[in-house]
Order: structure tokens, then C-alpha cells, then sequence
């Protein structure tokens, strides 16, 4: 039984291991990160195949993007991460014209990974995997309403970097926070 | 103005210019399926082993206490060569003398969305959801207890800048107010990463990050006024923590970068001295001593620092040896003290290659004295004096925003 499990686990591995290196390289940034993240997900995802393997790579992708959360809150712990990408290379359009504006896609790379982890996951899920909202929101284990609100937010997060003039930081997207003094009450 | 479908097609694009190439490559499976099902039969053994050992008499453990604190670390052949974690590990007190002194609440932040939660010590039962405002970033959330059990403080980041405030919890631990702290918000390009309330509660450290973590400086702000004090040094890199060791020294461990990684790890800097320069004080710890990695450093009231280990798998490693953990060192000499909570090697391992089984041991949270710390290893929970009790709330290695 163990052995038809790892067959069918190592099975898994040859057929999807590819597309999962790219899913956590788009969703890391650089290469040695998304090893790191693949070979996490998949030891986690061996220990619990009997559940994993119903779904193996929605199963795969949804530790891979808790685990590639978890980096984020655990920078200050472990490797230096930086917060905020240089004010010179953040992305702009490399040319305009209106609506049609070409865009650099090595700066829109770049915006991308000034994103929340989990709206920088369904961009990926929707416009490199081609997944459907639904079968996004089932990868990441949420509703299909957050995977749209996340998609509205992280369009709208680029188009404000993309629109921003060169050189400056990226315009908020939000208004300022609530009133200084006695914000809420609560119990 | 750009419109969805211009970005989503470039996006689209893009992703393909860069992922397409790296899809097609072969991830070799090999001997993954059996480290995975090992490392999911050690959580087992872990919880079963915790569950034995919380059955064994106040007396045994008192003898084993003692012969682990004054005897030698175990044999060279069962430990990687590293230095902190070499020292004893600590069997746990029994459970009525841990927790003695333990604070009644502690508080998280998810980082998934704008919440933080008032969870029992005990239990780990949430008590009370405060709502944050929705515009903040979660993940950038940073909160620190002055020490009282009932005030703590929040950094909250909203784009573009960081505010501070005050959450005032009410005895029984469900309900809180939120006000806003008298803290000048860290300017844009600004962001905390970490902050600390003096053990007086008049002050608020902060460990700042600038220019896209190029440079840091831990500012002091003076709550009652609003004054603010800076340090800040030349050197690239960045302070990713602040902890007051008392009215006076504040505690920071900073991450060197480029040139400048080997100053890295655990500084203290006197408060109450003239000048500026953030690295002016001594380096209490370093970063990386021997074969030991320390991912994150703090200072207690105690005297102690708490230190989270890895072995960083610059030699073989046996099965069973210790490769992380929590430690308690002295903050005067640096010196490990013990380990109160070790990771062992799931499977024997090579030079380089030792970082598969490596669980990183996250220290989220200390109180004061160092006594009670809220860990996530191989799971969440408390460790009161060595003793671990798992709590519910968060996922192993799930680095939380907590304090108490």
C-alpha cells in the first residue's frame, strides 16, 4: 500500500513538479525561494497524501501559498526581505499611449511582488494556470466573492503603480485611516 | 487610464515570459515521499512523547531538572557542531510551576486579514475579534504588551504610512478600546518591524526599515510627550526587532546586509547615553556563532536573552540531533544557558543539505522575564519555562504577531 503511494505521489511529482516550480517562482520572485517552497509543499503534501491525493495539486498549491505567506510574516525572523522596492525601479509604463499603454513586463513583475501574497496567488492561479474563479477560490480554500475582491484590489493596486509617474513611490489606493482618537470600541 | 483587460493581458504575458521555461523543467520526486511521511510521524511522536512526559511525577522531573542544568551537553557525535545549541536542554518543570506568573491573555494578529484576537493563556480560546481598519496591510502588522496584561500596542501599516496605537484590554479579556497612541506616523518608504513598550509603559521603541531595507534606525518615542530619539547608523541593514532589557537598554537584532552581514545579530544600546549611532553599543549575540544560526534574538527584564536557533548544516548531522530550538542565554556574556525547547534531525544528513528537516523554530512573542514565550515550531503554543503546551489558532511554523 505505502509503495502505491509513493508510485502514485512520485507520479504527482513528474507530472505537475514543473508547473508547481513555476506557480511558487511567480509567487517567491526568485528561483532559490520557489525551490525551497516546492520541496516544503511537497515533503508536507507526501506526509498527508492520503488527503492530498485527492486533489493533489490543489492540495500542493494551497500549503505552498500558506508557507509562501508565512515567509512574509517571517522575514524579521529569518532572511531580510525588503519592504518596498527602489523608488527607481518601480514600475512604470515604458511608453504611453492612453489605454494602450506597453507595458514593461519585467516592471510589471516587479509590482507584482509588492502585493499581498494572497492577491499576488490568485493572479497567478487566474492569468498564468488559467483557473476559473471558482477553481481558484478552491485552491485557495476561500470564496469565490474574496477571489474576486483580491483580483479588484491587486488590478488596482498595478494600474496605480503602473499609472504613477517614474520615480515615485506608488499612489494609495486607499483612503487615509479612520479618525485619530477613539477609533472603536468592541465586546 | 489603464484598463483591466490591458493589464491582465501584459500580466498574463509576463507571467508566461517568466514561468513557462521553469514549468518545463523535471522536479526530481526522489526520496521525497518517505522524508515527508517520516517528518509527519516525528509531530506524532513529538505529541505523543509530550503526553508521556506530562504524566511523570513532580519528583522525577525535579532530579532530571537538576542533573540537566549542572551536567555536560550530551556526546559531540549526537549534536551538530554549532555552540548555542549545545547547551543542556532543559526537561520541563511541572505544569503548576510553569505557568506560575503567566500572563492571563495574549493577543495575535492575523496576518490574513485585519483582525487581532484576545485569546485565553490558557487555552488558547479567543476571548475577543477587534476589528482593525480594513485599509491596513495584515501581514505588516506589529504588536508589543506593556506588560501589565491589559495594554498593548499596535503598529499598523496603511498605505502609505504607519500609525501607532493603543489597545486597552478589559480585565476578563473581551472587550478592548482602541486609541491612537501620541506617535508620530513613520513617514512613507517608513515601515516597523517591530516594536517594544518600555517596562514603565511611558515609551515606544521602534525597529524601522528604510529605503527598501537598504538602512534602519530604531526610534524612541516618548509617549506622554511625543518626543522622538533616533538612532540610525550607516551601515546596510535593518533592525528587525526591539526589546527593552530594562528603563534603559533597549535590545535589537539587526541584519546586516552586503558588507556589512557579519555585524548581524543581537545589540544592545544604552537609552540613556548621548549620541546617535544605532551600532554604538555592544554586539550581544552574533548572528551566526559556530554552526548555529540565530534567526531571531530578544533581551528579558531577567537578565536573559531568548534566542530562536537553527543549525545552519555546515557538518553531518545523526538523526536525533538537536538542529534548532529556543535558547536562554545570559545577555551580559552572551553565553547559552539552556535550550528550552529542541528540534531534533528527523533523518541523518550531509553538509548542505541539512536545511530539509530543519523546522525554524519561530520565537513570536516573550513576556518580561523570558519565563513564558509563545512559539511556533512544529506547532503553536506556549512555552512556560520549557514547558510546551500547543495552542489552537495558528499552523505550525505560522509566524504570528503576538505578544503578552
Amino acid at each position: 500500500m505505502a509503495g502505491r503511494d509513493e508510485a502514485d505521489f512520485e507520479a504527482y511529482v513528474a507530472t505537475d513538479g514543473g508547473r508547481l516550480l513555476g506557480f511558487a517562482l511567480l509567487l517567491a520572485g526568485n528561483y532559490q525561494d520557489a525551490e525551497d517552497l516546492v520541496q516544503m509543499a511537497l515533503l508536507r503534501s507526501a506526509g498527508r497524501w492520503a488527503t492530498a491525493r485527492q486533489n493533489p495539486q490543489a492540495y500542493t498549491r494551497t500549503v505552498l501559498v500558506n508557507l509562501a505567506r508565512d515567509r512574509w510574516r517571517a522575514r524579521r525572523h529569518r532572511q531580510r526581505e525588503t519592504l518596498v522596492a527602489d523608488a527607481a525601479r518601480l514600475p512604470v509604463a515604458t511608453a504611453r499611449d492612453g489605454a494602450a499603454a506597453v507595458l514593461d513586463r519585467q516592471a510589471l513583475l516587479r509590482a507584482c511582488r509588492l502585493l499581498p501574497t494572497a492577491q499576488r496567488a490568485v493572479l497567478v492561479l487566474r492569468f498564468w494556470e488559467d483557473r476559473s474563479i471558482d477553481e481558484t477560490a478552491a485552491v485557495l480554500g476561500c470564496s469565490a466573492g474574496t477571489v474576486k475582491s483580491h483580483t479588484h484590489r491587486a488590478l488596482r493596486r498595478l494600474r496605480a503603480a503602473l499609472d504613477d509617474a517614474p520615480g515615485s513611490a506608488i499612489p494609495p489606493s486607499a483612503p487615509a485611516l479612520a479618525p485619530a482618537r477613539r477609533i472603536d470600541d468592541v465586546g | 487610464m489603464l484598463a483591466d483587460h490591458d493589464i491582465t493581458e501584459e500580466l498574463a504575458a509576463a507571467f508566461h515570459d517568466r514561468a513557462d521555461p521553469v514549468a518545463r523543467t523535471a522536479v526530481d520526486p526522489a526520496g521525497l515521499f518517505p522524508r515527508g511521511v517520516r517528518a509527519r510521524r516525528r509531530q506524532a511522536a513529538v505529541r505523543r512523547a509530550a503526553a508521556t512526559v506530562a504524566g511523570a511525577t513532580a519528583a522525577v522531573l525535579a532530579v532530571v531538572v537538576t542533573a540537566n542544568l549542572s551536567g555536560p551537553a550530551p556526546a559531540p557525535a549526537e549534536r551538530p557542531p554549532g555552540l548555542l545549541l549545545t547547551a543542556a536542554v532543559i526537561s520541563p518543570p511541572p505544569a503548576g510551576a510553569a505557568v506560575a506568573g503567566m500572563p492571563r491573555h495574549y493577543v495575535t494578529v492575523d496576518h490574513f486579514r485585519p483582525a487581532a484576537e484576545i485569546r485565553d493563556s490558557a487555552t488558547g480560546k479567543v476571548l475577543t475579534v477587534i476589528a482593525l481598519p480594513r485599509r491596513i496591510d495584515p501581514k505588516l502588522s506589529q504588536i508589543a504588551a506593556a506588560g501589565d496584561g491589559r495594554t498593548f500596542a499596535l503598529a499598523l501599516f496603511s498605505f502609505p504610512r504607519t500609525r501607532f496605537y493603543e489597545l486597552r484590554v478589559a480585565g476578563d479579556g473581551r472587550s478592548a478600546r482602541r486609541t491612537a497612541l501620541n506617535a508620530a506616523p513613520l513617514p512613507p518608504g517608513q515601515y516597523a518591524d517591530g516594536i517594544a513598550v518600555s517596562p514603565d509603559g511611558t515609551r515606544l521603541a521602534v525597529a524601522i526599515q528604510r529605503d527598501g531595507g537598504r538602512h534602519g534606525a530604531v526610534e524612541v518615542v516618548s509617549l506622554a510627550t511625543g518626543a522622538t530619539r533616533t538612532w540610525t547608523t550607516g551601515r546596510p541593514g535593518f533592525p528587525a526587532g526591539v526589546s527593552w532589557a530594562n528603563g534603559r537598554r533597549l535590545g535589537f537584532f539587526w541584519g546586516g546586509t552586503g558588507s556589512a552581514h557579519g555585524g548581524s545579530g543581537l545589540w544592545e544600546l544604552d537609552t540613556a547615553a548621548p549620541g546617535h549611532g544605532l551600532l554604538s553599543g555592544r554586539r550581544i549575540l552574533p548572528a551566526v556563532t559556530g554552526g548555529d544560526t540565530v534567526q531571531y534574538a530578544q533581551l528579558t527584564t531577567a537578565g536573559t536573552a531568548i534566542a530562536a536557533v537553527t543549525y545552519n548544516g555546515t557538518a553531518h548531522v545523526d538523526r536525533g540531533a538537536v538542529v534548532g530550538g529556543i535558547v536562554e542565554l545570559d545577555a551580559r556574556t552572551g553565553r547559552p544557558l539552556r535550550t528550552l525547547l529542541a528540534e531534533h534531525a528527523a533523518y541523518a544528513a550531509d553538509p548542505g543539505h541539512a536545511g530539509w528537516y530543519i523546522g525554524s523554530c519561530l520565537l513570536a512573542a516573550a513576556d518580561r522575564t523570558g519565563g513564558h514565550l509563545l512559539v511556533s515550531c512544529d506547532r503553536f503554543g506556549r512555552l512556560d519555562r520549557a514547558r510546551f503546551t500547543a495552542l489552537p489558532g495558528a499552523a505550525p511554523q505560522t509566524a504570528v504577531a503576538a505578544a503578552w
